[in-house]
């Protein structure tokens, strides 16, 4: 990987790389997934911070009499079947979106640390949490969340907490065997032996080791629970319909895009830039934080 | 072998009572008394209460699951509230479509995307990978409907190719059931051969790592044979294990497909069960499909030893 | 274990169908030229005509069974089982004589007593029909084929009540089925119909087959709206539950299906543009949308409070925002539809101009001060969820503090009976359409009925000034003074506001160049239609 990527890079160096930027330039430039994933996602994430400036309409605005007009000047992006500003609706969007996805992933994150800790710790419980979580996993998830929101009242918390009910197992999972190999080091047991104690063991060994793949892990559940929301909206069991997301705006869209395409296309295209960036900050975070892959890729060629 | 064989079998067993358990807790944890909810409000006091009798909810929860179970283990599912027939004969009228699609776009899938991963992980870094990658990403980042109606206004409405909906019995010959199902599976296969691919590559990139492939190239075996004898051959377990995890992707993807492809499969069946709170319905599909899931990972689990020797049971 | 006993079910299901096909259907069953595919607007989920008002159950009803009267394209009550009828100069005693040859599915002869006992049956459920019963003495089976109501006092719409085409229409059943209670347990389907329902081809969800009655008598005028001949020209119709709306037009372009009920109103320009399809009105009179707020609950118990929803509302928005294509649109300010016969505005002038400050003061006067108003939103059904949304935004306009509960329709009209207060699973308010041909009469048009009895329609209206007046239409008026009391009634109509209209528009329905005879006659039938290579 190095060597086709430094023969690119070699045709224009960084010009004022030295000392420790240079060091994260080259730890980055051999990752460029990582700044390609990264910017776009930043860039996203910025651009629905901002939407209450940037924002042209009240995305919520009903406007019957300008439905389905294409993009001009008075509505960047044209308007939707109800003559709402996509403009401003994609803006606002994105963060229900984006809300929907970081918070499911860090609630499977933390649902897992806790799950996977307990059970790679208390030898006693282990058998029984992992058998629910292999449970669990057996589930598909879709169905579990369609099943979840319709029974709930609809609203972003519940289609949270769908989304994030099964991706809990792997997270769970991921973490368990982390603290198992951990426990198996000498220098642990050690640790262990002295008495050292739990929240010690946990913040100095576990969670160190535990938090790189949990971070790429949590990149791929954000970015499913970003187009899992899509789904749910368009089976009707999704964020209610007064909320703009990208998801039910694409769900709503769709029974226009023989005619007013932009409706659905640019609501589309951000899930897809962001799922696609998430993704790609996953992807190469992966590489970077497993050692075990880089180390390979690195000595491999 | 056999006792490890019987051992494997016999694990999955508390898998599927856990399941059941999940599955039956859903209906009781929801807020609200279910007979109730799922009368409507439309309904008297006598409805729901016969509902309530129907259900067994008048009953002690842990007296209501052995019921459950005990109905579970003889293959009655119960009774659809909304049409009043039994869940296993709608399941069984709907099963025959589903199962046709999940596997067609698996075959389809797995012969698309392995050789992909394997490509992307030999030219791992160049430009090709890179090209591979992006494009796994991007059909894994677009709804399967979207992609679905892309695919039948070209396909269907403006070359006139192929039919926009609806499903074909493979008794009425190859034909019309291939037509009928190139489009939803190749919707439905996107999603999972951009994840096949990807982890495809992973496993394969681990296995190129090795010492005895460099040991075969250093001797001097053409790039082919090395690639896909002895590398995928080693490769193989932990692709094959995503095969089976994915599958739940499969089956959940099934539920969208059906919808826009009009096909009358178990997804629709259990849509329209959703919106209609019909509870048996639900529990029997999701139990199904888990099920399912499960027996096949068994099965998966048990063939390694068909793809790599060195397993010993 | 379940999988076993799935793919035995499978196959007994497969073998069943086949021993059915081949005995009971003549041999161009396989023939696919001889079937009409139709995608219809719902799903069929419940058989029995007199439990639901659902227009897909009354649909269903006039392709398997028959009715003694039915309406003509004009919307004249014309003779169909009935072959001849007296009434006696006091229009006190009517006689119906039902035609020869006329027999039920199962291969018995339909009889007076069937008739009689259908007719109470739907007499217990439909305003009409309990308006009927309420003024009829008695009702009795002279013999196989005649029977007579006796009346009370005079009852100015005796033919029209039999020929009523919808919302509970009088279809002629078994007297033993007639005699149990509307349900909507799934039963075994014997009419007398054109249509014969294959009840082990039903798939809920997926598809409902009907083939051809061979042994209908059909009358021997030509087909006139749902009057005249009813000739089955076809072997077969499937009704095919395609739910995404996006599919359904595609199917229909595909020539995958022949007909396409109740076309999303975007894509009516593009069915229009396409030289294969037709679209046309399936009812001449289309329909009317309707606000409906809850008069048990405040503010909407004050007629101020519902003044101001006309207040609140600008019909053209609602119309753009269902997106009902350019001149299928009439602002309509009658309660008593426009186009009609009885079509006026009196009293109506206020209510023609948006005034959303005025709305606020009327909702202010009416004592309300911002409490949550729970407004049902359909989301399952495009114009109603669209106007919903219309509604939503007008009412925050106004100031009101609106919850809006995302529902489908078939949630929705469960819980529109609840008559408790919202916070107990009760509503404000919800938006719906009925057919204009209903509210044509006073007597039809259920959601005008404000008789303070528990047995209106949602929404319960209670309002004896209003209701006098339409008790007046029960009495032989005039046609000039059904014409004056008109006038008052939607004069008082607009001040005691039983529900807002949001306006009129078309029902639509769409269908291939290769059917032949399909007509605008209230309900997609397919009697008459002929399939052509």
């Amino acid at each position: 990987m190095d060597q086709v990527l430094g023969s690119t890079i070699t045709t224009t160096p960084p010009p004022m790389a030295r000392g420790r930027w240079r060091t994260v330039l080259r730890a980055v430039f051999r990752h460029p997934r990582i700044v390609v994933g990264g910017a776009l996602f930043a860039v996203i994430t910025l651009l629905t911070l901002l939407a209450p400036w940037l924002a042209t309409h009240d995305p919520m605005q009903i406007n019957p009499v300008e439905r389905l007009q294409a993009p001009s000047a008075a509505h960047l992006l044209g308007t939707d079947g109800l003559g709402r500003d996509v403009f401003s609706r994609v803006l606002y969007g994105g963060r229900v979106s984006l809300f929907v996805g970081l918070s499911s992933a860090l609630a499977a994150s933390l649902a897992g640390l806790v799950l996977g800790l307990v059970s790679g710790y208390v030898r006693a419980i282990d058998n029984i949490v992992m058998l629910v979580m292999t449970g669990l996993m057996a589930i598909p998830g879709i169905l579990l969340a369609i099943a979840f929101t319709t029974l709930s009242s609809a609203s972003v918390a519940t289609v949270v907490i769908a989304i994030t009910i099964p991706e809990v197992p792997r997270t769970a999972r991921l973490v368990r065997s982390t603290v198992l190999s951990i426990r198996e080091q000498p220098y642990v047991d050690a640790a262990i032996v002295t008495g050292t104690s739990f929240p010690r063991l946990l913040l100095r060994h576990i969670f160190p080791n535990a938090a790189a793949p949990l971070i790429v892990q949590a990149t791929f559940i954000c970015a499913s629970a970003i187009i899992v929301e899509a789904y749910l909206s368009f089976l009707g069991a999704g964020t209610p319909p007064e909320i703009p997301s990208w998801g039910n705006m694409i769900a709503e869209a769709r029974n226009f895009l023989r005619f007013a395409v932009w409706i659905l296309l640019y609501p589309s295209l951000l899930l897809g830039v962001a799922v696609l960036s998430i993704n790609l900050l996953g992807d190469g975070l992966r590489d970077w934080l497993d050692p075990r892959l880089s180390g390979r890729l690195t000595e491999g060629r | 072998m056999l006792t490890y064989i019987m051992g494997r079998i016999l694990s999955s067993i508390p898998v599927m009572a856990v399941i059941a358990v999940i599955v039956f807790m859903l209906l009781h944890l929801t807020p609200g008394d279910p007979a109730a909810i799922i009368a409507g409000d439309q309904a008297s006091a006598a409805d729901v209460e016969r509902i309530r009798q129907a259900l067994g909810l008048n009953r002690s929860l842990p007296e209501q699951f052995i019921t459950w179970v005990g109905q579970i283990l003889t293959g009655d599912l119960g009774t659809s509230i909304y049409t009043g027939r039994p869940v296993t004969e709608l399941i069984a009228q709907r099963l025959e479509p589903t199962v046709s699609l999940a596997l067609l776009t698996l075959v389809v899938a797995v012969l698309v995307a392995v050789p992909i991963g394997v490509i992307a992980a030999w030219k791992a870094g160049t430009w090709v990978d890179w090209a591979l990658m992006f494009v796994a990403i991007l059909f894994f980042s677009i709804p399967i409907f979207i992609t679905g109606y892309f695919l039948v206004f070209n396909f269907s409405i403006q070359w006139r190719l192929l039919p926009v909906q609806g499903y074909r019995s493979f008794s009425g010959g190859i034909g019309p059931f291939l037509s009928h199902l190139v489009l939803p599976a190749v919707s439905l296969g996107l999603v999972y051969a951009s994840l096949l691919a990807r982890m495809s590559r992973t496993a394969m990139l681990e296995v190129l790592h090795q010492d005895y492939i460099r040991t075969a190239r250093a001797k001097g075996l053409g790039s082919g044979k090395v690639l896909f004898i002895h590398a995928l051959k080693n490769a193989a377990v932990p692709i094959i294990t995503t095969i089976g995890t994915g599958l739940v992707l499969l089956l959940g993807g099934v539920v969208v497909v059906e919808s826009v492809f009009a096909i009358p499969g178990v997804g629709r069946l259990t849509v329209d069960a959703v919106l209609r709170r019909d509870y048996p319905i639900i529990q029997g599909v999701i139990l199904l499909f888990s099920f399912a899931y499960v027996i096949v990972n068994l099965g998966i689990d048990l063939s390694y030893r068909l793809v790599d020797p060195r397993i010993r049971y | 274990m379940n999988i076993l006993t799935g793919l035995t079910s499978i196959r007994a299901l497969l073998g069943a169908t086949a021993v059915g096909l081949c005995l009971s259907v003549s041999p161009t069953v396989a023939q696919s030229s001889s079937t009409i595919k139709a995608v219809m607007q719902a799903d069929l989920a419940i058989l029995d005509p007199t439990f639901t008002t659902a227009t897909i159950t009354t649909d269903f009803g006039y392709m398997v069974y028959d009715t003694l009267f039915a309406l003509d394209s004009k919307g004249e009550p014309k003779p169909q089982m009935v072959d001849r009828y007296e009434k006696s100069a006091d229009l006190l005693t009517w006689t119906f004589t039902l035609r020869e040859g006329l027999k039920w599915h199962d291969g018995t002869a339909v009889t007076a007593a069937d008739a009689v006992a259908s007719l109470k049956r739907w007499g217990a459920v439909d305003s009409l029909g309990k308006s009927l019963m309420a003024t009829t003495e008695k009702m009795d089976a002279l013999n196989d084929k005649s029977f007579q109501i006796i009346l009370k006092k005079p009852f100015p719409l005796v033919l029209e009540a039999l020929a009523k085409p919808s919302a509970y229409t009088p279809f002629i059943y078994q007297k033993a089925f007639a005699e149990t209670p509307p349900s909507q347990a799934k039963h075994k389907v014997v009419g007398s119909g054109p249509f014969i329902f294959v009840d082990e081809e039903w798939r809920p969800g997926n598809r409902v087959v009907f083939r051809r009655n061979p042994n209908y008598v059909s009358r021997s005028e030509p087909q006139d709206g749902l009057a005249g001949g009813k000739v089955a020209k076809v072997e077969r119709v499937e009704w095919i539950a395609i739910p995404d709306p996006n599919t359904a037009v595609a199917a229909l372009q595909n020539g995958e299906i022949h007909f396409l009920d109740n076309p999303l109103m975007d894509f009516v320009p593009v069915l229009e543009d396409d030289p294969d399809i037709t679209v046309y009105p399936v009812d001449k009179l289309g329909q009317t949308g309707m606000i409906r707020p809850n008069h048990l609950q405040k503010p909407f118990d004050n007629p101020k409070a519902r003044q101001a929803l006309v207040k609140l509302v600008k019909q053209s928005d609602f119309g753009a925002a269902m997106g009902v294509p350019k001149g299928h649109f009439i602002e309509c300010y009658s309660y008593l539809g426009c186009n009609t016969p009885l079509e006026n505005d009196t009293g109506a002038e206020a209510a023609k101009t948006q005034d959303i400050a005025e709305a606020k003061k009327l909702l202010a006067e009416a004592g309300y001060a911002g409490e949550k108003i729970v407004v049902m939103q359909p989301t399952d059904i495009a114009i109603l969820n669209s106007s919903t949304q219309v509604l939503i935004q007008n009412l925050r306009n106004a100031g009101v503090n609106v919850d809006a509960q995302a529902m489908d329709w078939g949630t929705l009209v469960n819980r529109r009976n609840n008559k408790n207060t919202p916070a107990e699973g009760g509503w404000h308010l919800f938006i719906t359409t009925n057919f204009t041909s209903n509210l044509a009469s006073p007597i039809t048009h259920s959601y005008l009925q404000a008789s303070c009895d528990a047995a209106t329609s949602p929404g319960w209206p209670c309002d004896k000034d209003l209701q006098a007046l339409t008790d007046k239409f029960q009495g032989a008026l005039s046609p000039e003074e059904r014409k004056t009391t008109a006038a008052e009634l939607n004069k008082a109509a607009y001040k005691s506001v039983p529900y807002a209209s949001f306006g009129q528009m078309p029902i639509l329905a769409a269908y291939r160049k290769e059917l032949k005879g399909v007509q605008t006659s209230r309900l997609p039938v397919f009697f008459g239609v002929s399939l052509e290579k």
